[in-house]
């Protein structure tokens, strides 16, 4: 009981150092809106020819983007409090397990893109056309892929000592999680090895539930791998943060 | 002088080798994987989409790479470089044109081997073409770098300037016809696109390389103004912030 009430103060204060600046949300869903309604809208007019929407077709790809973006803000935070600030030691002397410190501060990135990407998310389930409960089985994919890239942002976050890096592992993440997935092109038009390749991305899994959804389902047999990948990945981010707090 | 600043800039990137592996990657991956899928997708179109795209490609990555001298300059103005480089024997404006060619020069070395290829891909030889294009994107280039620098100046939060470098890199290369044709675009952006500096660029380097496209003295014209009001609002807002003391 304890241990989950120091998790929350933990968890709590990365709220209030991200809603310390509001701005930064309001830039978030503008990011959000251009890559939906310029390149997604714009991609839609050009590609007519495969009997569906194509724009619909990308349209959860954009607000998974955004949610890796948010993921990687609270890399960032762990990244500065080692590198730059050097307040991790400080944070360590407080009293509270250093397990739970790690498993709180993943947590605390994953709410944080859930709450960031919220606007996109509705956005998503007005265009879908889903009913409540459908959406909120959105917000589930959500949470669950936006455990995925809190593991990796804080695994990131964790190994690079320098921004050059952290900076690096970012975009590389945001290249590999879009161009090698269904984000943008179905799987009989990708070559064997990107196919492979894209088994392994949780943006695969978690664009293909959200597609489910506007098919009228929900698919387990997506989730499940989305759930396993999100699993593997925020065990690592954990793994690497630990480490970081031992001599 | 001049020339001992931008070779500075120069290191710095060279000294950055992830950012460079990195880009060159992204470059290569938007190039072979996304543009030749969406080609196929794209199929219908009138025209060969992964030509077009080859192009943007080259003038969305010079685009990135002008944008890094704002974080550079961001970040030696938060650990304080910036006093110090201020205190060797340049002239503060020398300080500002320098810095801002030379994250245009860095740009444009690095995407040189990316024009040729891109040119050779789309089976235009001519070097005295590939040369004109390399002065298009770096005069893109220099503008970019004083739009870096000019939010550099005027952002003081770290994470909120990491935010809005990415945003105006993503509002400038997509708001644009460097990725997808103007036609295409919803109509409310177009106007916005077509006076976009990127869209210049795309169109003049896409009528040197590639046939059936067209460009004028108008897509020239834009470019030039975006250099003069963004190296200029760069220089002086960088120029304001090293004579009105340190970072706070």
């Amino acid at each position: 009981m304890e241990g989950s009430s120091k998790a929350i103060d933990v968890i709590e204060r990365d709220f209030r150092v991200f809603f310390a600046d509001r701005y930064m949300l309001v830039i978030m869903f503008i990011n959000f809106m251009i890559d939906l309604g310029v390149s997604g809208l714009s991609l839609g007019a050009m590609i007519r020819n495969l009997g569906f929407s194509y724009f619909l077709y990308i349209a959860p790809g954009a607000n998974l983007i955004t949610a890796t973006v948010a993921a990687f803000q609270s890399g960032r935070d762990v990244w500065r409090e080692r590198i730059i600030q050097d307040t991790q030691q400080y944070l360590l002397t407080l009293p509270v397990p250093k397990n739970t410190f790690a498993v709180s501060r993943l947590i605390s990135g994953m709410l944080r893109s859930m709450v960031t990407t919220l606007p996109g998310t509705i956005v998503i389930a007005l265009l879908y056309g889903l009913s409540f409960p459908y959406f909120l089985v959105g917000l589930m994919i959500m949470f669950v892929y936006s455990g995925a890239v809190a593991g990796l942002s804080i695994a990131a976050a964790s190994l690079a000592n320098s921004l050059e890096l952290f900076a690096t592992v970012r975009s590389t993440v945001q290249v590999y999680l879009s161009f090698f997935s269904v984000q943008f092109y179905p799987t009989q038009y990708m070559p064997q090895i990107v196919q492979v390749v894209s088994n392994f991305n949780p943006m695969t899994w978690a664009v293909q539930s959200f597609r489910a959804l506007q098919a009228g389902t929900v698919n387990l047999a997506l989730f499940a791998p989305l759930s396993g990948l999100s699993g593997v990945l925020m065990v690592a981010g954990f793994l690497l943060y630990r480490r970081t707090m031992e001599y | 002088m001049i020339w001992v600043l931008i070779e500075r800039d120069l290191r710095t990137l060279v000294k950055s080798p992830f950012i460079l592996i990195n880009r060159t990657i992204f470059f290569l991956i938007q190039l072979f994987v996304f543009a030749v899928l969406v080609s196929k997708l794209a199929s219908s179109l009138g025209f060969n989409y992964f030509d077009f795209y080859s192009v943007g490609a080259v003038v969305s990555t010079i685009t990135s790479i002008a944008f890094i001298i704002g974080e550079d300059l961001f970040e030696e103005e938060e650990l304080g470089l910036l006093d110090y480089l201020l205190s060797l024997p340049f002239g503060h404006s020398l300080f500002v044109i320098g810095r801002a060619l030379g994250g245009a020069v860095r740009g444009l070395i690095y995407v040189t081997p990316m024009m040729i290829l891109v040119a050779y891909l789309d089976g235009y030889f001519s070097p005295a073409g590939i040369a004109g294009s390399l002065i298009v994107v770096f005069v893109l280039a220099t503008g970019i770098s004083g739009l870096s620098i000019t939010l550099a100046m005027l952002i003081r939060n770290a994470n909120r300037f990491d935010i809005m470098i990415a945003l105006a890199e993503l509002a400038t290369v997509r708001v644009s016809a460097a990725i997808y044709p103007l036609a295409y675009m919803p109509k409310p952006l177009q106007p916005v696109a077509t006076y976009s500096p990127v869209t210049s660029a795309s169109d003049i380097v896409r009528s040197l390389f590639l046939p059936g496209y067209q460009s004028g003295v108008y897509e020239m014209v834009i470019l030039v103004l975006f250099l003069a009001v963004f190296f200029g609002l760069g220089s002086a807002f960088l120029f304001r912030k090293i004579e009105g003391g340190r970072f706070e």
